[in-house]
């Protein structure tokens, strides 16, 4: 009689699921960068209310907050395909449509869910930042820029760390979605071995725990960057 | 050196902080600005440094020269590079150290080595009594200690003239005397100084000049001898007396 529930199945399945872990790392990993650039530019443009462009970013932030990441992913990976053709037709280019990989897809849309929540985050830490210390910089003759890079955002941030690890994580479990748009990824892998053998049980429970795991080691690293970063407050007592 | 012409200034169409304000400062002396609140002399203050933004009259410094009408961004960081502010609530860099507070403006604005940067912040510590906290961060400092780092600081770039705003309002008493005492060694090396203040210990004994400013307009300007002897308006003397009060309150 076939198990109930299959321990030694389940253990002799996890180094293949395993092996896709570095895909869903790797998406995570580089649709963070982008999200963490897009969120730093769009919190810039909102925080300085450039016209025209700081409307456009809030209707991309309002957009993104309002719709299912799964939707966003979809309409990537069908839209942005009619889009280049679109583009091929009217200008004469030739992007090849069909060549590029769904992961790229995933990237830009998870990049770009991730990206308007992170922008949200980040503007309200510069906004927390005190004016008297932009003013200080003024006064001594530094740049915006400078004023930025130098005194604001490094202020900015330790304030924006604790959301921010929040949204990492948020992205890294968010790459289980990617599958619907065929790129096979941790969860699509757990997927298609349990279907192999009808223990779709057992193999959900291994990549909850992989996922379980991974995001503790990330808590574990934003915690660590987060005292770094406050080592120059004193601690309230 | 210091000039200023027809400066104006209001935040709304009703509230009008500068009524015109006309004011020539020579070299070396050290005015203090005094007055009720709201009279505009944190705005003129802040206006000479560009932090707050004129409608209409002019200001030189030295050989920069602005005419709020039409400012440059070329115009405002040449204005900016003559002068340096102390504020009244210190604005130290909070993620840099205290030496590298100093050094900031030294490296960026400046583009002095770093090496050499770094001799000259420690110098300037050493003169404002910091140099054994140059490692520590500002948030582990008392405020006397934040205001003479903000001395420091706007020394670094060698102004021609330093803006002290209200620098010991916002002191606990028994910090004041520190930061006076900073104050008044810079006074007697001969650099410029425009105060606004409260603190009649300072006015007295330090201002070579007083200038008492009311509802947008400089009101009366002299040595303090002519303005607490004989000022010219009831109001001044009036300021004065309620000032004297809070003089002797202080010395209780």
């Amino acid at each position: 009689m076939q198990k109930i529930f299959d321990p030694a199945f389940m253990l002799s399945n996890v180094p293949e699921i395993l092996s896709y872990l570095p895909v869903t790392l790797g998406i995570a990993a580089i649709s963070g960068a982008c999200a963490l650039i897009i969120g730093l530019g769009v919190a810039l443009l909102r925080f300085y209310k450039v016209r025209i462009l700081s409307q456009l970013c809030a209707l991309y932030v309002s957009f993104i907050r309002g719709t299912p990441c799964l939707v966003q992913l979809l309409i990537a990976y069908y839209g942005i395909p009619v889009f280049l053709r679109f583009i091929n037709a009217e200008l004469g280019t030739s992007f090849n449509v069909n060549g590029i990989h769904a992961s790229v897809f995933a990237i830009i849309a998870l990049g770009l869910n991730s990206g308007a929540f992170m922008s949200e985050t980040l503007r309200s830490a510069i906004q927390a930042v005190d004016r008297g210390q932009f003013e200080a910089c003024y006064s001594l003759n530094m740049s915006p820029w400078q004023t930025l890079r130098r005194i604001v955002l490094p202020q900015a941030f330790v304030t924006a760390l604790p959301p921010l690890g929040n949204s990492f994580i948020s992205l890294l479990k968010e790459t289980s979605l990617v599958f619907s748009i065929s790129v096979v990824e941790m969860m699509a892998a757990a997927k298609i071995v349990g279907s192999r053998s009808f223990r779709f049980f057992e193999m959900y429970i291994v990549v909850a725990f992989i996922y379980w795991i991974c995001c503790l080691i990330l808590e574990q690293i934003f915690r660590y960057i987060e005292k770094r970063g406050l080592r120059t407050q004193r601690r309230e007592s | 050196m210091i000039s200023v012409r027809e400066l104006k200034k209001s935040y709304d169409r009703e509230h009008q902080v500068l009524r015109g304000i006309n004011l020539e400062v020579k070299k070396g002396e050290i005015v203090a600005m005094i007055g009720g609140s709201g009279a505009g002399k944190t705005t003129l203050l802040r206006c000479l440094n560009y932090l707050e933004t004129p409608e209409s009259g002019t200001i030189r410094i030295d050989d920069a020269f602005i005419d709020a009408q039409k400012p440059t961004r070329k115009h405002i960081r040449a204005l900016r590079s003559k002068s340096a502010m102390v504020f009244q609530h210190f604005n130290l860099f909070n993620n840099k150290t205290v030496l590298e507070n100093v050094t900031e403006a030294l490296i960026t604005v400046k583009k002095v080595p770093k090496k050499s940067s770094e001799d000259r912040g420690r110098e300037l510590l050493e003169q404002v009594g910091m140099l054994d906290k140059a490692a520590v961060y500002p948030s582990f400092l008392s405020g006397g200690q934040k205001q003479r780092v903000g001395i420091a600081r706007a020394l670094a770039t060698e102004p021609e003239v330093i803006l002290f705003d209200e620098p010991t309002s916002a002191l606990d008493p028994e910090w004041v005397a520190e930061v006076l005492g900073v104050m008044q060694k810079i006074a007697a090396r001969g650099i410029t100084m425009l105060v606004v203040s409260h603190e009649m210990r300072f006015v007295r004994s330090l201002a070579t000049r007083i200038v008492f400013l009311s509802e947008g307009r400089i009101l009366e300007d002299g040595t303090p001898e002519q303005i607490f002897r004989n000022p010219r308006y009831e109001r001044t003397s009036q300021f004065l007396r309620l000032a004297d009060l809070s003089l002797e309150s202080a010395a209780l």
